[in-house]
């Protein structure tokens, strides 16, 4: 319901601006032209709303390129009807049994505002039965985004997606976003008002408010020898909204009532040549629970330097990761209790030869930290590749090696002691206008603490694809084969993996495609009564009803068969799906 | 690349997307393909094959997640892989995609078979005109077993 009256609210504000000259004390923030000497905005062309309307709702001229176009409606519309049928264990099975319904629309809009301004909208709608798509069978309004902008102002509502830096806001949320350079491009300006989640009172989850800001000054543009350097200073809070009139979910679990805010420093410092760096410092504060009263506020901090040096024949790059245990952020990304130096090295001698080299050092049990022991990685990963022939582009091959071993510190009897190696080949080429591919990986995992077998995987697999003209007509194949043998520490016998799988598609007429595939995969598992062999195979026609909106009628049937060892596990799937999408 | 395009060992609803004639600029449409790149790399997965899909400045540390999906895929064999996408959003170079799946999974070494269910949210960027994965949250797919 809020979000229907929040979308009612935003088309009817879009009508009334986009019809008449603006003042203002109405636009508070929108653009610097709005604060001009006569505080008046006035559209260029002065565009009258009959041209308007009739630009929204043009249809017709649906794919063509109009300079003087004021606006435009257009989407997608999806339905689908089908029908699953399933046997034998139904439980082991995704598929609703019967029939089902399933829609979409897709909205998108924009309209030309004043000046240089433009307002987009995008909205997607679902309905269907089917309870793995949705729990409700309501209309449901999955996605709604609107913005107002011009090159170098932004104001945006809805499903949105926070960007400030990782330690403090990289995550959806459902609100207002900001992005603003009223001064110059050396000046830049954000803000986010929105909530990350809703309130669910069966989850007993607060509605989590979000609000935010940052600010990036440039300077030193291409002066002396910098190309850029770059500050920035950001915020984000995150609060519990405990207004709700309950404190505990049905089932008896009391609500948390979370507090934490992030406050960072940042910056960039480009050189003209070679050099460049980046960093961030952040200080979290976190209580998980104000309602506790001995929950006091936790304080962290969080580091990131990455200094990295370019050349036209290759890269070097160091990263030093620095997170504390007690450093939390809600809507940020950190790996905390976390200390990690890693450097990159790549080099690109001729371009058909790339190396690149990883030597990647970490470990945990930090000061405060809640871990009893300490537990040191070292990790080594190469990779390779080569494009030997320049006459022939199509031929290349990557090979690589990563090896990490992990221990942890409390002698004498360790917890931790094991080296995990993974290598890999691959081949490609194009012969006789059929692509072809090979791969080959091995990994082998090594606890030294429970010595009895390693856990050894060497896999092979090849896949080759091909366009033939069939009648005239265009046939696309495709194969992909794979073989696992993993030899596993706890048994004696290996245990194999055999997959195979084909899709092809042809144009039997210009309107009309034929599709099939079948995948089968075998397990030959070494434990009793394990093992499997998963069938599954479709066949799929789509007819092209309207060429210039896409417009397709696709049919497709599915068969799936899952026989197990222990037969109390098989079941058997149908599906039968009609599908009419299209563009408007 | 050693993966093959329109191989289906996991059978989505809605995979068979059709190609349209018509010029697609939907943000919906390109997540989805982003989406099933991710799981189609997945199902003939290699170390060297899906480092490929992935950003250098994956956050929060590339590596770490790069060894999670490595570990999550040699846990057990994956029969079924289902993703029903959500949201789609976007900033500038980045577009993010919230989904639900469900994944049927059979541990190596009689560890039994299981159901798996979870919502999550996959951030690419683009870089160098190519969309990377950048970043994960929620219930990954991938590293759930």
């Amino acid at each position: 319901m809020r979000q229907r009256l929040f979308l009612i609210y935003a088309l009817a504000l879009f009508f009334v601006l986009s019809t008449r000259p603006l003042f203002a004390a109405e636009v508070y923030y929108l653009g610097p032209e709005a604060y001009g000497n006569t505080g008046e905005i006035t559209t260029p062309q002065n565009i009258s709303f009959e041209k308007r309307a009739k630009d929204l709702i043009d249809f017709g001229a649906y794919g063509e390129s109009k300079p003087d176009r004021t606006g435009q409606i257009s989407g997608s519309v999806l339905s689908e009807v089908y029908w699953n049928g399933v046997s034998g264990n139904k439980a082991n099975s995704f598929l609703p049994r019967g029939a089902h319904y399933l829609d979409e629309v897709h909205l998108n809009g924009w309209e030309r505002l004043w000046k240089d301004y433009r307002f987009e909208a995008r909205t997607m709608t679902r309905k269907t039965d089917d309870p793995r798509i949705e729990i409700r069978r309501d209309l449901r309004l999955k996605d709604i985004n609107l913005r107002v902008y011009n090159p170098k102002n932004m104001l945006e509502f809805g499903d949105i997606y926070g960007d400030f830096t990782n330690f403090t806001l990289a995550s959806t949320l459902e609100g207002f976003r900001g992005d603003f350079k009223p001064f110059s491009e050396n000046e830049r300006f954000q803000f986010v008002a929105a909530r990350s989640h809703r309130s669910n009172v069966t989850q007993a989850l607060y509605q989590r408010d979000v609000f935010g800001g940052k600010a990036d000054v440039n300077f030193m543009k291409n002066k002396f020898l910098f190309s850029n350097i770059r500050l920035g200073g950001q915020v984000v809070t995150n609060q519990d909204d405990t207004h709700y009139g309950w404190a505990m979910s049905p089932a008896g679990v009391r609500a948390q009532d979370l507090y934490n805010t992030v406050f960072s420093l940042d910056g960039n410092a480009d050189f003209k040549k070679y050099v460049g760096f980046h960093y961030e410092w952040a200080r979290s504060m976190y209580t998980p629970d104000k309602h506790v009263t001995n929950d006091q506020v936790q304080y962290g901090n969080a580091l990131q330097i990455d200094p990295s040096f370019r050349s036209k024949y290759g890269s070097f790059r160091y990263l030093y990761y620095y997170v504390q245990p007690s450093f939390y952020t809600d809507t940020g990304s950190a790996s905390t209790d976390k200390v990690q130096h890693q450097f990159n090295l790549d080099v690109t001698p001729i371009n058909q030869i790339r190396l690149s080299l990883v030597e990647n050092y970490y470990w945990n049990h930090l000061e405060r930290s809640p871990l009893t022991y300490r537990t040191v990685n070292n990790e080594k990963y190469s990779t390779l590749y080569l494009r030997p022939f320049e006459q022939r582009r199509s031929f290349d091959i990557r090979t690589y090696f990563n090896y990490l071993s992990a221990h942890s510190d409390n002698f004498p009897y360790k917890s931790v002691d094991n080296y995990t190696t993974t290598t890999g080949v691959s081949v490609n080429d194009r012969i006789w206008d059929t692509n072809i591919g090979t791969r080959y990986e091995y990994r082998g995992y090594f606890d030294r603490i429970n010595i009895n077998r390693p856990d050894i995987f060497n896999r092979f697999g090849a896949n080759m694809s091909r366009d033939f003209r069939i009648f005239n007509r265009r046939l696309y194949f495709s194969g992909d084969f794979a073989f696992d043998f993993h030899d596993a520490k706890a048994e004696d016998d290996n245990e194999i993996t055999a997959t195979q799988s084909m899709n092809a598609e042809y144009d039997l007429f210009e309107r009309f495609i034929l599709r099939g595939g079948m995948n089968i995969q075998n397990y030959n598992a070494a434990a009793p009564v394990s093992g499997y062999t998963n069938r599954q195979n479709f066949l799929e026609t789509d007819l092209l009803l309207a060429k210039k909106r896409g417009t397709h009628f696709i049919t497709r049937i599915e068969r799936n068969v899952y026989a197990n060892q222990d037969t109390t596990q098989d079941y058997k799937e149908l599906r039968v799906v009609a599908r009419l999408v299209s563009q408007f | 690349m050693s993966a093959v395009a329109g191989s289906a060992t996991y059978c989505e609803a809605g995979s068979s997307q059709p190609q349209s004639t018509a010029p697609v600029t939907d943000e919906y449409q390109t997540a989805r393909e982003l989406l099933d790149n991710v799981f189609m790399i997945y199902r003939n997965y290699t170390r060297g094959s899906f480092d490929q899909i992935l950003s250098r400045n994956f956050t929060p540390v590339q590596m770490e997640y790069l060894d999670a999906v490595e570990r999550a895929f040699y846990a057990g064999q994956v029969i079924e892989l289902y993703s029903f996408v959500d949201t789609v959003t976007t900033n500038g170079n980045l577009i993010n995609v919230a989904f639900h799946w469900e994944k049927k999974i059979q541990l190596y070494t009689g560890g039994g078979y299981k159901n798996l269910t979870g919502d999550a949210r996959y951030t690419f960027r683009k870089e160098n005109g190519s969309w990377l994965l950048w970043q994960t949250t929620g219930d990954d797919p991938l590293l759930t077993v």
